[in-house]
């Protein structure tokens, strides 16, 4: 046994030993690719000693001096042989050529700066491109949730009849919480604003009122302190909040006792707990500027919370236990709503539940526009490839009597291509490094002037996956544009080229090169195309009337102390003297409030019946509205303009029946043939119906380009300073002002600040904006569309009239000759112009052609992305190939004019 | 019967055992003296050697330095390493294990027969 063990021991050192004296060996033949010359130089001495010594022991055994060196050679094997063997074993023969291939491709990078600088730049463009579009869509489409296990996220939602996307209720969350057994948990938050008082100017914060189980749920670990427990997350628990990084370290200095520190929020104290990282708590896109605090929502002593019907709604995320289908949990689901449906008709009635993987509700809106961009580069690319497989027909012409003599004295065919494929790689390492660097400056700076419209920007970087895909890609790039080249070079024979004369080109020479133009032309065409529909839609979007007016008008949310909100008619007073005062300022022509959303920030609905016609007993099926709960002047400040009857008076808010201004279209629809005015309305259950006293405009809520996906058309407006009950501090907590005035808006600002502070110290005054930056900001996503694709064009059509002026004029440059002849026989300069402008023109035009039929079904890919334009818009296709053709016989213009400038005994003499 | 060819592997044997007799020599010496002491059955390229000397140097068995020769010559001697000496003794040891069990084949013993 013993001995046993012994051998066995000896033999796992012996393995161990061998193995580390064979990584000896590879270590010292890496290193032995390095110092050659010197070591070829002691080999030399070696083998001469070797020789030396052999002669004299021959001469000693009497042979001639010849006789003896012949022997001693003899018995060596040769010197040469001797020395290549020992090279061979010395470094590693296959990566010695391959170096040695690199490093030809880098003299020939080197000795050509004009054909390095032309290609680097046109790779750069392409891998550039490719790479930023990449870092971007690696981001937000293949890795958007940043959390553990991001494929079992789901997010949970409530359907309706006629809204199929919506919020739960908190006591239908819960129940749903209690019951899942699909999902491992259920989380949900809502979005909140708070005024952070105490130390320095009170400030308004944005934060999530999460479940306790939120953070747990996610996987989001806290960089202080700790997240929720279920015991924070109950009514009557003691008041916690969890800071973010970044308020933690703008507000607080980074202080690292912050935990167990009390801090004032909308006049109440909460005691920090813990703080967690910045960067992680995206969950959706329109709540991610929701993330400088979080507090547990189960604290909320609010009725409306928990009122079941009343919709202070909450988004919910779950987790999907690791053996449960989607289906399985879509079933449970259904189960659920079944069941809430039957227990509570009132509230519940045709309620449905939907689940779907959180990645898609995530990506959704910015996928088409993404893969769209993704596609561009790529044909941007393509492009480039094309451009640079052409400079290197062109160049490889020069070098084709070169490689025939290689090909001669027995080189095989794939050892060239082998090389040369080496040698286009080294070009696409080369400008791909140049290309990762632009796109590093280029994403920063885009994002950075298009901060907003894109989800997960954040976590946009140049990282390892990135980086490495950029790798990938100039390798294939440079396959992809040194393959052609390499293979037409590589055929080249060396009887073939003595016979032309070293002028080495031939008909199919230039075919090919013609065919990379005709397709570069094509491609640009497509983007162009692209562009161009992107240019007139947004064009379209922007002669849209809003149906107010977005000049001289300034809008900002005021959040009051908690005090001023404690009953209604405090309510009222705070809100009337903030009209009168702001209504004072010098150079203000009209104040609004609006205790609802602007037009283009949010949405709250309610269901109408206009009286008269049979009600419909569920609220479900009555017609829904927007609302805006405004002041008189609102209509005046905004610039809506009345249709019919009057507008709300200071005396609609405090007697008489209830009135009720209403835009055209609901006029239109449900009043239709008949006058709206003096009719009522019905609001359902606890409001008493209002009578319509007016018609306005109606008013693009959703946004400029949106009015045909908009869920909800019809709009109401209510006099704000009506409204009592539970619902006024809540609406009230984010009360938007509309100033409108020729000041500038920073001389503006400060006179309403300063009027403001006076009528509440405590008040903080945020979201400022002008509406005109609301209007922009809503068409940022498209802007930034139309704006990315634009450059990718204009870089395709850039590339491909380089590649059509570096043809012709290669060609031409050829026919010199050619043409001296023609013009000593009595060509016209003129008519040499137009062979030339003729021969470039006629695979533009084949160019043109193609790409036109290829946007045709590429353009309908993109239809989502118009507006007020068809796919196959004939202006659009039209003025893309006129401005083509145009550019691309401008490109094919000045080797023209040059070939007819040629003197032909020049030409001729040249020979 | 003509000489026969050094095959691979044992040539590195030939050369180790060689340098562990002798003491620090060159490769013209090594080559020499293995063909000596085959007793001129076995033909040694004189070039092959200095791949295999190489790599015996990369495996760090035996180290190099210049030097210089009985007559006067400037070479290069060779010279067994600590490690090169272990790979001897176990080289032999297989060696002798490997032969024996050839052997083995090779004389038909009592019990096969």
């Amino acid at each position: 046994m013993g001995t046993n063990d012994c051998n066995r021991r000896a033999i796992l050192d012996a393995q161990r030993g061998i193995a580390m004296s064979a990584l000896r060996a590879w270590v010292c033949r890496l290193g032995g690719l390095f110092g050659m010359e010197r070591q070829d130089h002691e080999l030399a001495a070696e083998l001469e000693a070797h020789v030396q010594m052999h002669v004299e022991d021959n001469l000693r055994a009497g042979m001639t001096q010849e006789e003896a060196r012949r022997q001693a050679l003899i018995q060596l094997g040769g010197v040469e042989q001797t020395k290549e063997s020992y090279r061979d074993r010395r470094g590693i023969p296959w990566l010695e050529t391959w170096l040695q291939d690199v490093r030809f491709g880098l003299r020939m990078v080197r000795r050509n700066p004009g054909f390095t600088a032309v290609t680097m730049l046109t790779l750069a463009l392409g891998i550039g491109a490719n790479t930023a579009i990449f870092s971007v869509v690696y981001a937000v489409l293949l890795n958007p949730i940043p959390y553990p296990q991001p494929d079992r996220i789901v997010s949970v939602f409530v359907t309706w009849p006629s809204y199929s996307h919506g919020p739960f209720t908190y006591p239908n969350f819960l129940d749903v919480q209690r019951e899942t057994r699909s999902l491992s948990g259920l989380a949900a938050w809502r979005v909140d604003s708070f005024t952070l008082t105490g130390a320095g100017e009170p400030e308004e914060l944005h934060g999530k009122m999460t479940t306790g189980n939120y953070f747990s749920l996610l996987g989001i670990q806290p960089v202080l302190g700790r997240t929720f427990r279920p015991e924070d997350d109950r009514l009557g628990a003691g008041p916690v909040v969890i800071l973010s990084e970044g308020l933690w370290k703008r507000r607080f200095a980074s202080d690292r006792q912050i935990v167990g520190k009390s801090v004032t929020l909308s006049g109440k104290d909460y005691t920090v707990i813990g703080v967690v990282s910045s960067d992680v708590h995206f969950l959706r896109f329109q709540d991610s500027f929701y993330d400088d605090l979080f507090l547990p929502v189960g604290q909320w002593d609010n009725s409306l919370l928990r009122d079941r019907r009343f919709s202070l709604g909450l988004r919910a995320v779950g987790r999907l236990r690791a053996s449960v289908e989607l289906s399985q949990a879509q079933a449970e689901m259904n189960e659920f709503a079944k069941n809430l449906d039957a227990a509570y008709p009132k509230e519940n009635s045709g309620m449905g539940l939907g689940i779907i993987p959180f990645k898609d509700e995530l990506i959704y809106p910015t996928e088409p526009a993404l893969l769209l961009l993704w596609g561009a580069v790529g044909l941007v690319l393509l492009i480039a490839c094309a451009n640079v497989g052409n400079l290197l027909l062109v160049h490889s012409a020069v070098r084709r009597q070169e490689f025939a003599v290689r090909a001669a004295l027995g080189a095989s065919r794939a050892r060239l291509i082998r090389q040369l494929l080496i040698q286009s790689i080294v070009l696409a390492i080369i400008g791909g490094a140049a290309g990762v660097a632009l796109a590093g400056w280029g994403t920063s700076a885009l994002l950075h002037v298009f901060p907003l419209s894109l989800p997960a920007v954040a976590r946009v970087e140049m990282n390892s996956r990135v980086l490495i895909f950029a790798v990938v890609l100039c390798v294939a790039t440079g396959v992809l544009f040194g393959t052609l080249p390499a293979v037409k070079l590589s055929k080249a024979r060396l009887h073939d080229e003595l016979k032309e004369g070293g002028r080495g080109t031939s008909g199919s020479h230039h075919r090919t090169q013609d065919a990379f133009i005709a397709t570069q032309i094509g491609l640009a065409l497509v983007l162009l195309v692209g562009a161009g529909l992107l240019v007139r839609s947004l064009t379209k979007v922007w002669a849209v009337n809003p149906g107010f007016n977005p000049q001289h008008l300034l809008a900002f949310n005021v959040a009051f102390s908690p005090g001023n909100f404690a009953d209604a008619d405090k309510a009222h007073t705070v809100l009337r003297e903030l009209n009168e005062r702001l209504a004072l300022i010098p150079g203000v022509e009209a104040v609004g409030l609006n205790l609802g959303d602007l037009p283009l920030e949010g949405d709250s609905e309610v269901p109408f019946w206009p009286e008269g016609k049979p009600k419909p007993a569920q609220l479900r099926d009555w017609p829904s509205a927007l609302s805006y709960e405004v002041t008189p002047d609102y209509f005046k400040a905004m610039g809506i303009p009345l249709v019919r009857g009057r507008l709300f008076m200071d005396q609609d808010a405090t007697a008489g029946p209830a009135t009720l201004v209403i835009d055209e279209d609901l006029a239109n629809d449900i009043f239709a043939g008949q006058d709206p005015i003096g009719k009522r309305v019905d609001f359902g259950v606890g409001n008493q119906p209002s009578e319509i006293i007016g018609v306005v405009g109606h008013v693009k809520h959703w946004g400029l380009d949106a009015e045909a996906y908009a869920p909800v058309h019809y709009q109401v407006y209510g006099p704000c300073l009506r409204l009592s009950g539970p619902i006024l501090p809540i609406m009230a907590s984010s009360t938007w002002i509309v100033v409108r005035s020729v000041l500038p808006p920073s001389v503006l600002l400060r006179a309403l600040r300063k009027e403001i502070g006076a009528l509440d110290r405590g008040a903080a005054v945020y979201n400022v904006q002008t509406m005109h930056a609301i209007v922009e900001e809503s068409l940022a996503g498209r802007t930034f569309l139309m704006v990315l694709l634009t450059i990718f064009a204009a870089i395709a059509l850039m590339l491909a009239v380089i590649g059509v002026y570096g043809v012709v004029s290669y060609s031409t440059a050829q026919r010199t000759h050619e043409i001296g002849i023609r013009m000593a026989l009595g060509a016209q300069p003129a008519s040499v112009v137009r062979m030339v402008l003729g021969q470039g023109g006629i695979v533009a035009l084949i160019g043109v052609a193609m790409g036109l039929v290829a946007s045709f079904p590429l353009t309908r890919l993109m239809k989502s992305m118009l507006f007020g334009v068809t796919a196959s818009d004939p202006v659009t296709f039209a003025s893309v190939a006129v401005i083509l053709l145009a550019a691309a016989l401008a490109a094919c213009w000045i080797p023209a004019w040059r070939a007819s400038r040629v003197d032909p005994m020049v030409a001729l003499r040249y020979e | 019967m003509g000489k026969a060819d050094v095959w691979q592997g044992t040539l590195a044997l030939m050369v180790l055992k060689t340098l562990e007799v002798l003491g620090p020599m060159h490769g013209y010496g090594i080559a020499r003296r293995i063909e000596q002491t085959s007793g001129d059955l076995l033909s040694v390229n004189y070039g092959t050697l200095y791949p295999a000397l190489l790599k015996l140097e990369q495996e760090g068995y035996i180290s190099s330095e210049w030097g210089v020769s009985d007559n006067n010559r400037k070479a290069k001697f060779y010279k067994l390493t600590r490690a090169g000496r272990k790979q001897v003794e176990k080289e032999t040891r297989e060696w002798e294990q490997t032969t024996a069990i050839v052997a083995r084949f090779l004389t038909p013993s009592e019990e096969s027969r």
